[in-house]
C-alpha cells in the first residue's frame, strides 16, 4: 500500500468514503420519504426528515395524475424489446464484421466507428423528421427499433469475439457442416454470452432512462414512458409533490433492485468502453 | 476425367456448367457477410446517414413541420444568419461552456483522489460497497434525479435551504452561515446567478461516481512493484501519487475527459427539468445549446432554423473536442509503456 | 473413402502466389504427409483440400468429381486442427456429435456412434466433460474422435501433434498410425516435423516455396532425394553438403573438393551433367576410417565431440566446412586432433548446383 494512504488512520479513510456515500444516497432516501408525505408536509418548516403516513393517498393521487402502471409497462415494453433486439442484431452484425473478409469492410467499419463520435444532438432534428416520414411518430416502435443495430453494441461485441473466438473454431464448424447462420447461432453466440450480457445491461438502462427520444416522438399520454410521464406532471398547477416523488421513486426501483444483485456486471458494462480504452 | 477429355465439346459444356455453378456459389458466398451486417446498414442509412444529409438540406429551408413537406421554402443562409444574430444562441453557448467547465473539472478533481484512496486503502467488499454506492446515480434516470433535486432546491422550505438555516444556528460553525437567514429564501432555481451552479451540482453529483469507477480501473492497472521501485528511489507518499500513479492512468484521464466534454456540451435533461422546461429558466440562465435547439424545433416549430443550429452546435462540439485532442491526445493515448 | 487429385492447382492471395501449379494424386486409403518448412504453403494446400479456401486456378477432384467450389460438408472431409478447435461450450459428447446433429441424424443413432468412437479412442469416461477440463492429449483425442465419428471420405490433419509435449507426441503418433490401419480412410497430414511424416505416411510430399519438390515413400526420399532441399530436409541430423567438381573417367566418377581431397562414386544416370556440383554426405554414412584406409577418405580436424549414449556425434572441420558424422562404433577420437572419415561410394549423393 502506497505510503500516502497508509499515513492516514483507517477511520479517516472510512470517514471520507462515508461522506461520499451519504452525499450519494441522500437524494434517494429523501425521495422515498417524500413519497410518504403530503404536499403541505413537504413544504412545512422544517421539512420532515422521516417517513410519513400518506403513502396510500399519494399512491391514489399518483394514479389520478398519470396511468402509472400503464406507463411503467410502456417503459418495460420499450426497454425489453430494444434490449432483445440489440442483443440479436448487434451480435449478428458483429459476426459479419468478425468472421468475413469482404471488399468495403474496413470502410464500413471505419464509418461505423466515426458515427459513434457524432453527437446525438446533431441527428435529433433529422431523426425526428425521418420518424415522421416513416409514419411511426407517436409509436413505441420508433423508441426501441432505430437503436437495435447500433455502432457501440456492434463494436463491443466484435471486440469480444476477436479475443474469444479463433479462426480454427469457425473453420472446425464449417468442416462439421454448419451453415453460416448455424455457426453464428450454435457456436459463436454461446461463446460471447458475457459480451451479450454487457450489451443487454447498457441497452436496458439506456432505454429505461431515455427521455429525449420519447420527448420528441411521443404525444399521446397513454403511450408515455416513465421519464416522460413524470416530467409531464412536474408543471401541473398545485403539483401533488408527494405523489410525484412516489412515482419518481417507483420508477427508479427496478434498476436499483437490479443493481443490488448485479452491481459488478452493471458497472463493468457501463464503463466497458472506457476501461478497455 | 478421361471420358471428358475424349470429347472436346462435352468438355466445353462441362466447364461452362462448372463456371455457372461456381459463379452462383461465389455470389452466395460474397453475399453472406452483407446479409449479416445488413441490419446495421439499413438502420444506419435510414436513421443516421439520410437524416444527416437531409438536415444539411433542411438547414437552408424555412419549414414548419405542421404545414407538411410542401410548406418548405428555400431561404439560403438565412437560418444560419438568423441563428448567429440571435442573442439566445450566444447565451446558450455561453451557458453550455460555463456548465461544461463548472461540472467537468470538479467531477475529475473529486473522482481521482477518491479512486486512488479506494484502490490503495481498501480491499474486496469495502471497496466494492463504496464504489458501487457512488455509482448508483449514474444508472438512475436523469429525469428522476432532476425531479428530486427540483424539490431539494425548492425555495419555500426546500430541504437545502432548511439545512443551511439549521447550520447557521449551530454554535461554532454557525458563524460561517451567518449570512443565511438574511438571504432567505434562497431561490436556487429562481435566480439567474444561482441557476447554473444548481444545475452544475446535479451534474457533478450524477457523474462523479462513474469517473471514480473508471479511475479505479486505471489505478488497478498500476502494479505494486512500481510503487516499491519509487519508494526505493526515495519518493515520498505525495511523489508516489504525483509521479507514479497519476502518469500511469493518463489514458484513463484522457478517455474520461473526452466523455465528459462530449457529454457536457450536449447537456439537456438536467437544465430542462430543473427549469421545468420553461424557456431556459430565469433570463435564460439555464438555457444550454441542446435546450435551445429543442425550443426552436419543437416549441417554435422552426425546423429549418433548428437544423442550422444543430450544425452550429456540431461545429462547436467538434472544435472543443479537437482542441482537447490536440492538447491531450498524444500524451493521453500513449500513456504508459 | 476417396482419392484426391490436384491438377495444376494454383493459389494466390492478391499478387502473392503461394502455391504454383501443383499436381498430385492421393490414392484411396493412402496416408500422405505434406511436409515443408513454415510458409511453404502446406497449410494453405490443406485448407484448399478441406474446402476452407478456393484455389485460384486448377482443378481439385475427389473420386473424379470436380469439387473446387464445394463446401467442406459436401466433400465429406473431416479435419483435425492444430489448436484442436473444440467447442468450449459443449461437452465431449456434444463436440463429437455436433456434425451428426447438423446432418440431421437421430438422437439415438448419434449417441450410439459417438459412444462407439469414444470407445476406440478411450474417451468413454470423459463424455460429459467440457474441453477446458481435459488435458492436452485428451483434447487431441476428442478432436480425432470428432473427425472419426462421421466416417469421412478424407481425413485431414493440420499439425495435430505440435501442441503436445515430446512424449505424448510419440504416443499419439502411434495411435494415429494404428487408427489409420484400422479404418483405412484416405488421410492427408500436414506437419513440419519430418520424423512424424516419415513414421506415419505411406508417401510424403515435400513442399518448398509453393512448389512440390518431391513425392515418394519415406525410403525413396531418404535414398534418392531429388534435390538439395529434399536431401537436407529429410534425415536427422541433416545431410552434409560440400561443393565439388565432378569429372568422369573410366568406370567411376571423381569428385574433387576445394582443398584437393577427392571422393569417388559409381557412374549412374542420376549424376548431373554439370561439373560444378554439390556433394551430399549423410552423417550416419560417414564412418571413422580405420588407419591405413585411403580410398574415399576425408581428412579433417575433430572440432567437437557430442556423446548421445548409443552414438557419438562428431563435428569435423574439413577445409573450412564442418561436417557432422554419427559414429555408432564409439571410436576413441580426440578433440582438436586429426580425424579421417570414410564413406561407401554408393552412399554419396551428388546434386546439380
Amino acid at each position: 500500500m502506497p505510503a500516502l494512504t497508509r499515513s492516514l488512520p483507517a477511520v479517516s479513510k472510512h470517514a471520507v468514503m462515508i461522506v461520499g456515500v451519504l452525499v450519494t444516497i441522500f437524494p434517494f432516501v429523501w425521495v422515498a420519504m417524500m413519497g410518504t408525505h403530503t404536499r403541505s408536509e413537504i413544504y412545512s418548516s422544517p421539512p420532515p426528515f422521516y417517513f410519513g403516513d400518506n403513502l396510500i393517498s399519494n399512491y391514489e393521487r399518483l394514479l389520478e395524475i398519470m396511468p402509472f402502471w400503464l406507463v411503467l409497462w410502456n417503459s418495460l415494453y420499450v426497454s425489453v424489446l430494444g434490449t432483445i433486439g440489440a442483443v440479436f442484431f448487434c451480435s449478428m452484425c458483429a459476426y459479419g464484421f468478425f468472421a468475413y473478409q469482404f471488399r468495403g469492410k474496413n470502410v464500413i467499419f471505419g464509418i461505423m466507428i466515426a458515427s459513434m463520435m457524432v453527437p446525438p444532438v446533431l441527428t435529433l432534428i433529422p431523426f425526428f423528421l425521418t420518424v415522421r416520414f416513416l409514419g411511426i411518430l407517436d409509436t413505441h416502435f420508433a423508441l426501441w427499433f432505430p437503436g437495435v443495430a447500433n455502432a457501440f453494441g456492434i463494436f463491443l461485441i466484435r471486440q469480444y469475439m476477436t479475443t474469444s473466438i479463433t479462426r480454427d473454431l469457425l473453420d472446425a464448424a464449417k468442416v462439421d457442416g454448419a451453415s453460416d447462420f448455424r455457426i453464428y447461432w450454435s457456436v459463436v453466440l454461446p461463446l460471447i454470452k458475457p459480451a451479450l450480457a454487457t450489451l443487454a445491461i447498457v441497452m436496458f438502462i439506456g432505454l429505461w432512462n431515455n427521455f429525449l427520444t420519447p420527448l420528441i416522438v411521443l404525444s399521446t399520454p397513454e403511450k408515455y414512458v416513465l421519464t416522460l410521464a413524470l416530467r409531464s406532471v412536474q408543471s401541473l398547477a398545485n403539483s401533488p409533490w408527494g405523489a410525484i416523488m412516489l412515482g419518481t421513486f417507483l420508477s427508479m426501483v427496478p434498476l436499483l433492485v437490479a443493481f443490488l444483485f448485479f452491481s459488478k456486471q452493471m458497472m463493468a458494462g457501463l464503463t466497458a468502453g472506457a476501461v478497455k480504452g | 476425367m478421361t471420358d471428358v477429355t475424349s470429347n472436346s465439346a462435352a468438355a466445353a459444356s462441362l466447364s461452362a456448367e462448372r463456371r455457372a455453378r461456381r459463379r452462383k456459389r461465389a455470389f452466395r458466398k460474397a453475399l453472406m457477410p452483407w446479409l449479416f451486417i445488413s441490419p446495421y446498414l439499413v438502420l444506419f442509412l435510414v436513421f443516421t446517414a439520410f437524416p444527416l444529409l437531409f438536415s444539411v438540406y433542411l438547414s437552408f429551408q424555412e419549414w414548419n413541420p405542421v404545414t407538411g413537406l410542401s410548406g418548405m421554402s428555400f431561404v439560403g443562409l438565412a437560418n444560419y444568419a438568423q441563428a448567429i444574430t440571435d442573442p439566445w444562441l450566444w447565451k446558450s453557448l455561453y451557458n453550455t461552456v460555463w456548465l461544461a467547465i463548472a461540472t467537468g473539472i470538479p467531477q475529475h478533481v473529486i473522482a481521482i483522489p477518491i479512486a486512488y484512496l479506494l484502490v490503495t486503502a481498501f480491499r474486496g467488499s469495502f471497496r466494492h460497497l463504496y464504489t458501487a454506492t457512488m455509482f448508483i446515480p449514474f444508472i438512475t434516470s436523469t429525469v428522476a434525479i432532476s425531479l428530486i433535486f427540483y424539490t431539494i432546491y425548492s425555495s419555500n422550505n426546500g430541504i437545502l435551504n432548511q439545512w443551511l438555516l439549521g447550520l447557521s444556528s449551530v454554535p461554532v460553525i454557525g458563524a460561517l452561515f451567518a449570512w443565511v437567514p438574511d438571504a432567505m429564501p434562497i431561490r436556487w432555481l429562481g435566480s439567474s446567478d444561482l441557476l447554473k451552479p444548481a444545475i452544475a451540482m446535479v451534474v457533478i453529483w450524477k457523474y462523479t461516481g462513474f469517473n471514480i469507477v473508471i479511475y479505479s480501473a486505471g489505478f488497478l492497472t498500476v502494479s505494486k512493484d512500481l510503487y516499491d521501485a519509487a519508494k526505493v528511489d526515495g519518493c515520498n507518499a505525495w511523489q508516489q501519487f504525483w509521479h507514479v500513479a497519476l502518469p500511469m492512468i493518463r489514458p484513463f484521464i484522457f478517455f474520461a475527459l473526452t466523455l465528459t466534454i462530449i457529454g457536457n456540451l450536449q447537456l439537456f435533461e438536467e437544465p430542462f427539468i430543473l427549469t421545468a422546461g420553461d424557456s431556459g429558466g430565469v433570463s435564460q440562465a439555464g438555457l444550454t445549446a441542446s435546450y435551445y435547439l429543442y425550443l426552436v424545433g419543437w416549441e417554435w416549430l422552426e425546423m429549418g432554423s433548428a437544423a442550422a443550429i444543430s450544425w452550429i452546435l456540431f461545429a462547436f462540439i467538434a472544435l472543443a473536442t479537437s482542441v482537447h485532442f490536440y492538447f491531450n491526445a498524444r500524451e493521453g493515448l500513449e500513456g504508459h509503456n | 473413402m476417396a482419392s484426391v487429385e490436384l491438377k495444376d492447382l494454383t493459389k494466390s492471395f492478391g499478387d502473392l502466389t503461394v502455391l504454383h501449379n501443383l499436381n498430385l494424386t492421393v490414392e484411396e486409403g493412402e496416408f500422405v504427409a505434406l511436409v515443408g518448412p513454415s510458409g511453404c504453403g502446406k497449410s494453405t494446400l490443406l485448407r484448399i483440400i478441406a474446402g476452407l479456401e478456393e484455389p485460384t486456378s486448377g482443378d481439385l477432384t475427389m473420386d473424379g468429381q470436380w469439387v473446387n467450389d464445394l463446401s467442406p460438408r459436401e466433400r465429406n472431409i473431416a479435419m483435425v486442427f492444430q489448436s484442436y478447435a473444440l467447442y468450449p461450450h459443449m461437452t465431449v459428447a456434444d463436440n463429437m456429435g455436433f456434425n451428426l446433429r447438423i446432418s440431421g441424424m437421430g438422437k439415438a443413432e448419434i449417441k450410439q456412434r459417438v459412444e462407439e468412437t469414444a470407445e476406440i479412442l478411450n474417451l468413454s469416461e470423459l463424455m460429459s466433460r467440457k474441453p477446458s477440463q481435459l488435458s492436452g492429449g485428451q483434447r487431441q483425442r476428442v478432436a480425432m474422435g470428432r473427425a472419426l465419428v462421421r466416417n469421412p471420405d478424407v481425413f485431414l490433419f493440420d499439425e495435430p501433434l505440435s501442441n503436445l509435449d515430446a512424449k505424448l507426441r510419440v504416443q499419439m503418433r502411434e495411435e494415429i498410425k494404428r487408427l489409420h490401419k484400422r479404418v483405412r480412410t484416405t488421410s492427408i497430414y500436414v506437419t513440419h516435423d519430418q520424423i512424424e511424416a516419415m513414421t506415419l505416411a505411406d508417401r510424403i510430399v515435400i513442399l518448398h516455396g509453393g512448389h512440390i519438390q518431391q513425392v515418394g515413400t519415406p525410403t525413396e526420399l531418404y535414398r534418392n532425394p531429388a534435390n538439395v532441399f529434399v536431401a537436407g530436409f529429410i534425415g536427422s541430423p541433416s545431410m552434409n553438403f560440400l561443393d565439388a567438381t565432378l569429372s568422369t573417367g573410366g568406370d567411376r566418377a571423381t569428385l574433387s573438393l576445394k582443398d584437393g581431397q577427392t571422393l569417388h562414386c559409381p557412374l549412374s544416370d542420376r549424376l548431373p551433367a554439370e561439373t560444378e556440383v554439390t556433394v551430399g554426405l549423410r552423417p550416419e554414412h560417414l564412418l571413422v576410417a580405420p588407419s591405413g584406409a585411403n580410398d574415399n577418405v576425408l581428412h579433417g580436424t575433430l572440432e567437437l565431440l557430442e556423446p548421445t549414449g548409443a552414438q557419438n556425434h562428431l563435428r569435423v572441420s574439413i577445409n573450412g566446412s564442418t561436417l557432422t558424422a554419427v559414429d555408432n562404433t564409439l571410436a576413441s577420437v580426440t578433440v582438436d586432433q586429426p580425424v579421417a572419415l570414410t564413406i561407401e561410394p554408393e552412399k554419396i549423393h551428388v546434386f546439380a548446383r
